[in-house]
């Protein structure tokens, strides 16, 4: 072999021992579990700190290994929906697929996941029109699905980085890992959501033709292989249902209806009553506390119409 | 077979190692193979497009080698331009014409019945053509001998750095090389690493990236204003940069850890001040090709000034029809064209303004007024080279302007939920979007950086911490910022 090779192959193979190490590191500490491989930390301790910093790639992976044929799609208003209580109301187990601060486009392809990995039976996608919008096409699914094409794109992944580096320190402190974003007051908070969020949301808002089309493919797909599909409205704060006229979206608000009633059974809670009335059912405009999760249960699966108007299929 | 695959990651260096480890007499039979099996990767059956092309520009060197007289050896050039223009035509022109003919026919209520010729572009068509038609013409006007080893020759149309992309070789550059004995060399091989580094940053950091924007604005223009416009459009000539330089970086790298030095393609194009410096700098292989090949044998400059203008014009046309059989090309050619026949229509004017604003071309002003004059024009084109059909680029360019007011009047107030709402229909979060842009900081940074002398020499001279923590940090990017989950194939493959 000739001299110059040789120091070639020497110096790449130094240059390139920190990333074989670091590689070798994130796998042995696999804070998503993605090897399901025995490690340093518990399930707990990674949960913790893995699964704030990336829900999508905690919930997919966790899929992956234990699918169930029922599922809840959407955002942090789907999150709040405890299987427990749909499971004491019907015996059935759901699986919550639903992420905070979800787009329908993750939910989309969530539902094609899933349906990946499992013969579905039962689906509820949470959609209220601040996020049946082509003004939030947010993604991290596609980010899952790539890496589990790949595992090599696990182990330089920036959430994996950062969840690893979180569990190392604090393993070493013991001090518990600053996550999230800090705490302002219920009132302020209460005002950003109205004054700043929706006002975002709403300003930008377009009709999601390209979201309705994947909607009726899901659609399609659920009538062939005989999957129950709903699509369930919360209720939200009036305040915030006030939003859509000011900013005059109604007419988009009931064609998404319109539309949603064509494709599945729509559950819709966005109504004005006595629950969307009251701040108290609150914790900001946008979600509701336990005890409206509860009625809503009822609602959708209890046979509860009380709060609730159903339409479609 | 993509050079930003993991395919190619093995592919390159298993290469390498057989290359410098059999006898030098034998080598360019491996390369061969290699190149071939390479190009399989995509579309076996294409090979024979390229067996073929490799025949019949054999013979005909062959042939012209052989024979003083002028009519002779136009006839063997004639039969490489036929059929070498001919394949081209048949797997990437006919589909256009048949179809605009048709609707031409449509309009008129005339009856058209040639069917639509379903067939795939075999990937890289347009270039190696005109990389072995360019060593027929210059063995007809006696600019080199024909080449008699057929495994050479074979080796100069289907080497794999630059088959499917370019750069589009001169033989009288490429086929020397492959007559050399070539010893493995460390500094080359460092070198050409480094390049393939900084060319996949381009690619899978930027372009990957920047793509996202780009598409979701080129994708559905209805929805979409003047400032995603411009940013769209923006975005995309550093798309199109990244990952067209990039691959050229990439497979002048490889090509030089193989001994092989290959020509420039990219000098920091949007640093240019003028069309013309534009197209001096960009995608030169080609712009030198349609030079030496098309804008000379039209008769360049050497004519009436009329037809010089038509010669330019022409040239351009063309140049965006090698690049896609749309209309959409072809109105990108020509606009090119028009503003460099615009370009020498105003250098009187403009030198008499420059005069009275007291400014030299050496003035740090008239740089920046140029170069940003030079890159808007260059986006309005890009605008035609990007868009799906041509109505999508009249409506951008007739909206560009929308808007605009009102998101200056935000940016002014600080209304960050229209900000926002710009930056988030964009396409990419906004963690990405910082992320983009501090890329393309960088980007021109370095370019900046290079009028003077070029990053790796640069680089060459520092202490041996600081050139590692710069590699380190590419490496570190590539593989922490890489757009892997937005991977696009590289825009040129299309051509």
């Amino acid at each position: 072999m000739p001299a110059d090779l040789k120091l070639l192959i020497r110096k790449l193979t130094l240059f390139f021992l920190p990333f074989v190490l670091y590689g070798l590191v994130v796998a042995f500490i696999d804070p998503y579990n993605f090897f399901s491989a025995p490690g340093p930390y518990s399930d707990e301790a990674k949960k913790k700190i893995s699964y704030p910093l990336n829900f999508a790639m905690w919930k997919m992976l966790v899929y992956r290994d234990q699918p169930v044929p029922n599922l809840l799609l959407g955002d942090s208003r789907m999150l709040s929906m405890k299987p427990e209580a749909i499971r004491q109301t019907t015996g059935l187990d759901y699986y919550n697929f639903a992420y905070g601060g979800g787009s329908l486009n993750e939910a989309i392809k969530t539902f094609w996941f899933a349906s990946e990995q499992v013969k579905l039976e039962r689906v509820c996608f949470g959609i209220n029109l601040n996020n049946f919008s082509s003004y939030d096409s947010k993604d991290r699914v596609s980010e899952v699905n790539a890496l589990l094409d790949n595992p090599f794109l696990y182990l330089v992944n920036l959430n994996v980085l950062n969840a690893s580096v979180k569990l190392i320190t604090t393993g070493l402190t013991g001090k518990p890992a600053q996550i999230g974003k800090p705490k302002v007051s219920r009132e302020q908070f209460w005002e950003t959501q109205i004054e700043v969020i929706t006002r975002e949301m709403y300003t930008n808002y377009r009709y999601p033709e390209e979201f309705r089309g994947e909607l009726q493919k899901i659609s399609d797909y659920c009538r062939e292989n005989g999957v129950e599909l709903g699509f369930l409205v919360f209720p939200s704060h009036r305040e915030l249902q006030d939003q859509v006229p000011a900013f005059g979206l109604e007419a988009e608000q009931e064609r998404m209806l319109a539309d949603l009633a064509d494709l599945g059974t729509v559950y819709n809670f966005e109504l004005a009553n006595e629950i969307t009335a009251d701040r108290n059912n609150y914790t900001d405009p946008f979600h509701f506390k336990p005890d409206i999760m509860r009625k809503i249960v009822d609602g959708v699966w209890g046979g509860d119409r009380q709060f609730v108007e159903v339409h479609g299929r | 077979m993509f050079f930003n695959s993991l395919h190619y990651v093995l592919f390159l260096p298993l290469v390498v190692a057989f290359y410098f480890l059999i006898p030098p007499r034998r080598r360019w039979v491996f390369l061969l193979a290699a190149s071939y099996y390479f190009y399989m990767c995509w579309k076996m059956e294409y090979l024979v497009l390229i067996l073929v092309s490799t025949a019949v520009d054999y013979v005909a060197g062959r042939k012209m080698g052989t024979t003083d007289d002028k009519g002779k050896r136009r006839k063997y050039l004639i039969l490489s331009l036929f059929s070498n223009l001919g394949l081209l035509f048949a797997f990437k022109y006919f589909n256009f014409f048949n179809e605009s003919t048709r609707a031409a026919f449509a309009y008129f209520d005339i009856t058209y019945n040639i069917p639509y010729f379903d067939v795939l572009l075999p990937v890289g068509i347009s270039f190696y053509t005109f990389q072995t038609l360019s060593y027929t013409i210059d063995v007809y006007r006696g600019h080199r001998e024909p080449e008699r080893h057929l495994g050479i020759f074979a080796l100069y149309v289907a080497f794999f750095p630059q088959l499917v992309a370019g750069p589009i070789e001169r033989s009288t550059n490429l086929l020397p090389q492959f007559h050399e004995t070539k010893r493995f060399n460390y500094d080359q091989t460092v070198d050409g690493l480094k390049l393939i580094l900084w060319g996949m940053f381009k690619k899978v950091v930027i372009a990957d990236r920047v793509a996202v924007v780009a598409n979701t604005v080129f994708n559905s223009p209805g929805d979409h204003n003047g400032i995603q416009f411009i940013i769209g459009t923006v975005f995309f000539a550093f798309q199109i940069y990244c990952d067209f330089s990039g691959y050229s970086d990439i497979a002048i790298g490889s090509a030089r850890i193989l001994g092989v030095k290959l020509m420039l393609n990219f000098n920091r194009p949007y640093f240019s001040k003028t069309i013309a410096e534009f197209w001096k700098r960009w995608h030169i292989s080609l712009s030198s090709w349609f030079r030496d090949y098309l804008y000379i044998s039209l008769g360049g400059n050497r004519v009436g000034i009329g037809r010089w203008y038509v010669n330019l014009f022409i040239t351009f046309l063309v140049s965006g029809l090698w690049h896609g059989a749309n209309w959409t090309f072809i109105i990108w050619g020509g606009l090119n064209g028009l503003y460099l026949v615009m370009e020498i229509l105003i250098e009187r004017p403009k030198r008499k303004v420059m005069g009275l604003l007291r400014m030299t071309e050496s003035s740090w002003s008239f740089k920046y007024l140029s170069v940003g004059a030079t890159f808007a024009l260059t986006c309005l084109a890009w605008i035609f080279f990007r868009a799906n059909t041509l109505s999508d680029a009249f409506y951008i360019v007739a909206h560009l302007g929308d808007g605009l007011g009102d998101f200056f009047g935000a940016l002014l107030a600080r209304d960050m939920a229209v900000i926002r709402g710009v930056v988030k229909s964009l396409g990419l979060s906004q963690k990405e979007m910082i992320i983009a842009v501090l890329s393309l900081i960088l980007l021109e940074s370095v370019h900046f950086m290079q009028r003077k002398e070029s990053l790796r020499d640069f680089l060459s001279t520092k202490p041996v911490v600081l050139r590692w923590a710069v590699y380190y940090s590419l490496v570190g990017a590539i593989l922490f910022f890489g757009a892997f989950n937005m991977s696009q194939q590289f825009i040129y493959f299309q051509f």
